[in-house]
């Protein structure tokens, strides 16, 4: 996704607030203490990304990568058993935080009044290199959750000028 | 009396977050069954006896939406009590499922005894 431009106002796009809501999203999920970390700290090649894209004031991408051992922990939490045996229940896990993350963000860009279409999670198992954009449109967080689960979060916003302010 | 719930979710780990959210009500529970997408849930509604459908927005195939839509429009499903729950947080998202009949509006991630609530207090106005 190279050549994007950004569109949310420089103060709004910014890796504090946005991981504000991060920490407040994996606390709501699993009880856990949330810092902030580089994000070129590298995530575990076994693990799981999921990617929602959105379409509203801006059109861009939001993502979360975890490492397979977060995503059982992410994924037990939510189905209240344990799912370590089952990838699919993690990949579904993932894709659902990043679901989660997603409106949450969205919120937080354009405010609650504004219309934002979220896709459906997208999930993989087969984790690239991270993103790259502009550095105005591209935000990339490292979080590590009680000190030992590496989670990375990126953001990126673009826009189509035509269809600007006409939702 | 008990209640018979359908969960409408893509995600199969919400179902069961779901799903173990329900084993808390004080409400007595009858069938809990599960659907995928808004298509789905419409055929289970056909063919067995629900009370309660608690339902996610954004589903391939049929959103919640439209389910929800062609719940109201239809003499036989527009009484049944139905609460959203989703990701979505926006304003537009929570005036949409109002005007389409939803009686609870329940965002992502929640505490069990926030549903709970929710679904107690719908079924107490059912029963």
């Amino acid at each position: 996704m190279s050549g994007l431009v950004a569109v949310a106002p420089t103060g709004t796009l910014s890796s504090a607030l946005i991981f504000e809501v991060a920490a407040r999203v994996f606390k709501g999920i699993t009880p856990c203490t949330c810092e902030p970390v580089s994000p070129e700290m590298a995530v575990p090649m076994t693990g799981w990304e999921g990617v929602v894209d959105f379409r509203g004031p801006g059109i861009g991408s939001i993502g979360v990568r975890v490492s397979t051992r977060y995503a059982e922990i992410l994924a037990t939490a939510m189905a209240g058993e344990d799912v370590r045996a089952m990838p699919a229940m993690q990949a579904d896990a993932v894709g659902e935080t990043a679901n989660i993350l997603s409106s949450s963000v969205m919120a937080l860009l354009y405010g609650p009044r504004r219309h934002v279409t979220i896709s459906s999670p997208k999930v993989t198992g087969d984790i690239a290199d991270m993103p790259s954009g502009p550095a105005e449109g591209l935000v990339r967080l490292g979080l590590l959750l009680d000190h030992e689960h590496l989670v990375q979060v990126w953001l990126i916003v673009a826009t189509e000028p035509a269809q600007e302010g006409t939702r | 009396m008990s209640f018979n719930v359908l969960i409408v979710d893509d995600s199969a780990v919400m179902r069961r977050m779901v799903r173990r959210a329900l084993a808390l009500c004080d409400v007595p529970m009858g069938k809990i069954l599960e659907a995928s997408d808004g298509e789905q849930a419409l055929q289970v509604l056909s063919e067995a006896w629900i009370d309660l459908v608690l339902t996610d927005i954004n589903m391939p195939h049929m959103s919640g939406y439209t389910m929800l839509e062609t719940m109201q429009q239809s003499d036989d499903l527009g009484a049944i009590a139905t609460i959203v729950v989703t990701s979505e947080k926006s304003a537009e998202s929570i005036d949409r499922a109002k005007a389409v009949g939803a009686k609870g509006y329940l965002v992502k991630p929640f505490r069990a005894e926030e549903l709970r609530a929710m679904v107690e207090n719908t079924l107490g106005s059912v029963g």
